[in-house]
């Protein structure tokens, strides 16, 4: 069975779930997060404060709001969905979580950290860029970041359309833009303060309704040995180690979500906001706590959904993505839906949110960076920056579904394979040049828009278990590697003294 | 020590790419796994080993977590390859036939609190201290 594309959420209506108390848990949940959003913009006076919170958040908060911008409505509507169709082959997109929370902590979280102590650094591109004292490093991870975001914004905005018309009978087009509307209004004014903010709100909304509906489902199921023992006898492939993958297709997700993640900047940037560095200390418990109480509810209603209708007790899914909304309608509670569905806005948002702030930084900061121009103003031309790119992703959302369909395969891949041997690797390894790290960057960006377009067009089909997202990935680590190793001469011309003292501690 | 790490860390990234070139072989898929399990456990551990190495500091606990973890991981997907499919009749643990039980328990739910445990009490030591965070303003009011 070939890998579906992950990055689709939603792409199709999903049923009516226009009823009162729906609609009215929404309108609440919109109205906490405009509070929220009117509260940071009071607080927003410059460019620190508009791209990294002032530096001033505590890590629970933080790490919340890196759960909330990691998990997107993926984890509600697709991720449930994508269980029922391939079966337990889906939880290798999750099962990295066992590595990913440490690995980013050690990895990562105190070389960020510590690099905006000894340079002003607000993008993951800045960065990159100071590692290897290279504009043009940073100016190429910008423009990644850009090509990326576009699409997986668009993505989700075409998501959270269909959501907010599922609940309000508003239309799709219309859903789309007052989605967007709303969340740029509070992205815009309050900037990322208001994102993790309103993200650990968001987070918190989630990780309750992941719980109440766990318990449910766990309730209705018979615990987790009656749904195994149902979908045992009538589907045993579902219940195989690899679902209905090969082995190298799972354990091919486990590779790209496991090293993947530290290259995803709309998460990994939020480092850079923890007030007092030695709070990093919790970051990768509290982030897996988050995550695992949060990712409770995909696990359970993929499974409860399949074990449903082997019972009888639900007719078989015309779609896959329609297991959350038909598992709700039968079997929750109205308050119940409600939440939940305000949970998938949610989610939906905060990431969407994470990728304006990240897409206007890289616009109006990385690039004209690496170009040599200074911007005046940056607070305001940040705002333009994310009003545009908002615009731009929301006409796509709006327009062209093909093409919507096109661009948002691009976004996790894009980002794992153009950043990680830089930011990652390169922030832990003096050997690493910076001839090294554009070759990587570039080779990332051309594999994965290269081969993911030739896949799209059905001009090349990869055998079972191998993607593009898969192979860029590997192709710029070893890139990386490899003209690391062939410049090697160059490592120490290419790294600052107060650089290298952060990445000797 | 750090070479080592790299090492590791290139070695596990050209068993991953062997094993996506082994889908393009006929009869590759059998080894292809193999590379893969090697490759995926070798990549995740090498990548936080190369984070968590600091010149001239030890830590057995965390050399030990990370052995541990990678194990963990090698005998979570070797079992799910290794066991034989039974079908309806395969055994239940802890829930779920006992191939997938393999990979949820030993690659999943192990490492998942054992690590961010092991790096919250090895942090001040090993991590960041306030001497390293001094050190690092020093540097840069220097720059």
């Amino acid at each position: 069975m070939p890998v579906p594309t992950l990055f689709l959420l939603q792409s199709a209506a999903l049923p009516a779930f226009t009823q009162p108390v729906i609609a009215a848990i929404m309108l609440g949940y919109f109205l906490i997060v405009a509070a929220i959003g009117v509260w940071a913009a009071r607080r927003t006076r410059d460019a620190k404060d508009f791209f990294i919170a002032g530096q001033g958040i505590g890590v629970v908060t933080m790490a919340i709001a890196a759960m909330a911008a990691t998990l997107s409505g993926f984890t509600f509507i697709g991720g449930p969905g994508l269980i029922y169709s391939i079966g337990l082959a889906a939880i290798f997109i999750n099962l990295p979580l066992s590595v990913t929370t440490a690995m980013g902590g050690w990895v990562l979280a105190k070389r960020l950290r510590l690099l905006s102590e000894v340079r002003p650094m607000l993008t993951i591109p800045d960065a990159i860029g100071a590692r290897y004292r290279s504009p043009a490093a940073q100016g190429l991870a910008g423009v990644a970041i850009v090509i990326a975001i576009v699409g997986y914004m668009a993505t989700n905005l075409l998501a959270l359309g269909f959501v907010l018309d599922a609940v309000f009978g508003c239309g799709l087009a219309a859903g789309i833009w007052l989605g967007m509307g709303f969340t740029l209004a509070y992205s815009i004014t309050g900037g990322i303060l208001a994102g993790v903010y309103a993200d650990l709100f968001q987070g918190t909304v989630k990780a309750v309704a992941s719980v109440i509906v766990f318990a449910l489902v766990w309730r209705i199921g018979g615990g987790m040995s009656g749904l195994t023992t149902t979908i045992l006898a009538g589907d045993p492939e579902f219940l195989s180690p690899w679902g209905r993958l090969t082995p190298l297709a799972a354990m091919s997700f486990f590779f790209v979500f496991g090293i993947g993640t530290l290259g995803q900047p709309h998460v990994v940037h939020k480092f850079y906001m923890v007030e007092d560095p030695r709070r990093l200390k919790w970051y990768p418990l509290v982030m897996t706590i988050a995550m695992s109480v949060t990712l409770l509810l995909m696990f359970g209603i993929g499974l409860a959904t399949k074990a449903m209708v082997l019972r009888g007790e639900m007719p078989a899914l015309v779609r896959p993505d329609d297991a959350t909304p038909q598992f709700l309608l039968r079997f929750a509670p109205v308050t119940l839906a409600g939440v939940v569905f305000a949970g998938v806005a949610a989610a939906i948002m905060s990431t969407v949110n994470a990728f304006m702030s990240v897409g206007s930084a890289a616009l109006t900061h990385d690039i004209p960076r690496a170009l040599g121009v200074r911007v005046a103003r940056p607070l305001l031309w940040g705002r333009i920056g994310m009003a545009a790119i908002s615009v731009l992703a929301a006409i796509l959302a709006a327009e062209s579904r093909i093409l919507v369909a096109f661009l948002g395969i691009f976004g996790w891949g894009l980002f794992a394979s153009t950043l990680v041997p830089a930011l990652a690797i390169g922030l832990n390894w003096k050997g690493a040049t910076r001839a090294g790290a554009i070759a990587s960057i570039v080779t990332g960006m051309a594999i994965t828009l290269g081969l993911e377009t030739l896949a799209y067009r059905r001009i090349f089909t990869f055998p079972s278990g191998v993607t593009a997202t898969a192979l860029a990935l590997v192709a710029s680590l070893l890139v990386f590697f490899g003209v690391s190793y062939l410049t090697r001469s160059r490592a120490s011309a290419d790294l600052d003294p107060d650089v290298a003292t952060v990445m000797e501690i | 020590m750090l070479r080592f790490i790299l090492a590791a860390l290139v070695t596990s990234t050209l068993l991953i790419a062997v094993a996506y070139a082994s889908a393009f072989v006929v009869g590759g898929a059998g080894w292809g796994a193999w590379c893969m399990v090697a490759g995926v456990a070798g990549i995740s551990v090498s990548t936080i080993a190369l984070g968590a190495h600091r010149h001239g500091r030890r830590n057995p606990i965390v050399t030990v977590a990370l052995l541990a973890t990678g194990v963990s991981l090698v005998a979570g997907f070797s079992l799910a390859l290794l066991l034989p499919d039974a079908g309806p009749a395969e055994a239940v643990v802890l829930g779920f036939p006992v191939r997938a039980s393999s990979v949820i328990y030993l690659v999943g739910v192990l490492p998942l609190f054992v690590l961010p445990l092991v790096y919250a009490w090895t942090f001040d030591e090993l991590t960041l201290g306030d001497e390293d965070i001094e050190r690092v303003r020093r540097a840069g009011r220097k720059g």
